[in-house]
């Protein structure tokens, strides 16, 4: 503790603390412990548990479901797409040589569909009524009829 | 306020054992620290029966972990963090610390402090107004912020060095001292405000 000399009701206090701390010895607990250790090995791997298992393989099983459902279009129309293989430019037959770019396959673009030119039609406006937003009455200012003033002499 | 305990090279080589899977080595370090583990869980949960708890997850979660073990704190304060860290997490899963200290008894059924203090010395008169007077305390204990609270139940147990209350709450010594100190005040300026002297 501290070498300050204490206060006779910090003795009591500390007195007080120490009892709320009071465990009295148990001896099972190195048994009870033992118990929680060998329960504990007999138990798979927490990743290994079934409440953590399933989910885990149901979102990898949709993940992969998305993932060929996604791609199939895409590769159908890659196999499917049977038009021939455009020509090579001159840069990439240049490139091909250089890379013994014979062994390599040609690049495959997919075509997309020709759409109609598209047309605007004029919007036509006959005409636009604004209205005034704030309308202003006529305020009428009567004249202030003043009888007599009367004027006091000064002292 | 520290007590005498066994050697901290026993454990090291005790450690080493029960990495190896020598179950017996790991009870003999069960053996050793579980008064200190069982009394740190209970400055912290208040209840006897959720420090149990508390200990033996401490030394479960221990054993799983006993390969990080790299012996740069000695195993008693390395197995008193981490029963400091599970006594939190306990404290802030069920959240009824307050309710279960309140509760404290004794196997008779009588509270606990009152029993340990009772003294028949003196007029009845006397002893109802020690009594008072304790029960006043622990009250004053409780009411005490978290902190200091801890601080004090674990230094006042005697089970523990500054030193290993600063590296269970993760405060300096300095810091363990004050607060030690400032509870004491705080308890007293609640006695006084009682009219305990």
């Amino acid at each position: 503790m501290t070498n300050e000399p204490l206060d006779p009701i910090d003795s009591v206090i500390d007195d007080v603390a120490n009892a709320m701390t009071a465990a009295p010895p148990d001896a099972r607990f190195a048994m009870r412990v033992s118990a929680r250790i060998a329960e504990a090995g007999d138990r798979p791997a927490p990743w290994l548990r079934l409440w953590i298992v399933v989910p885990m393989a149901s979102a990898c099983a949709l993940a992969l479901a998305v993932f060929v459902f996604v791609g199939r279009p895409f590769q159908g129309r890659q196999g499917g797409d049977e038009s021939p293989a455009p020509q090579a430019t001159s840069v990439e037959r240049a490139a091909q040589g250089r890379h013994g770019g014979a062994e390599r396959p040609a690049p495959q673009t997919a075509r997309l569909p020709e759409l109609p030119p598209a047309t605007i039609e004029p919007i036509e406006v006959d005409r636009l009524d604004i209205q005034p937003l704030v309308q202003i009455a006529d305020i009428p200012i009567g004249a202030i009829a003043i009888d007599r003033i009367e004027i006091t002499a000064m002292p | 306020v520290s007590k005498p305990h066994v050697n901290a090279g026993d454990d090291v080589e005790l450690v080493a054992r029960a990495c190896r899977g020598d179950q017996a080595a790991f009870d003999e370090l069960v053996h050793r620290h579980q008064a200190a583990v069982r009394r740190a869980a209970l400055s912290a949960v208040g209840s006897p029966a959720d420090a149990d708890d508390v200990a033996q997850e401490a030394f479960l979660l221990a054993y799983q972990r006993l390969r990080s073990f790299r012996g740069d704190a000695t195993f008693r304060t390395w197995m008193l963090t981490i029963t400091w860290n599970q006594a939190m997490n306990h404290r802030r899963k069920f959240g009824r610390w307050w309710r279960r200290f309140v509760s404290v008894e004794t196997e008779d059924g009588a509270p606990f402090e009152t029993t340990r203090f009772a003294s028949t010395a003196g007029t009845p008169e006397e002893i109802a107004v020690r009594g008072q007077m304790l029960d006043a305390i622990r009250d004053a204990i409780r009411a005490l912020p978290r902190p200091l609270r801890d601080t004090l139940l674990l230094a006042q147990s005697g089970e523990y060095t500054y030193d290993e209350i600063g590296a269970m709450v993760k405060s300096k010594t300095g810091t363990i001292k004050w607060r030690v100190s400032e509870a004491r005040r705080l308890v007293k300026q609640h006695l006084a405000a009682r009219g305990h002297k």
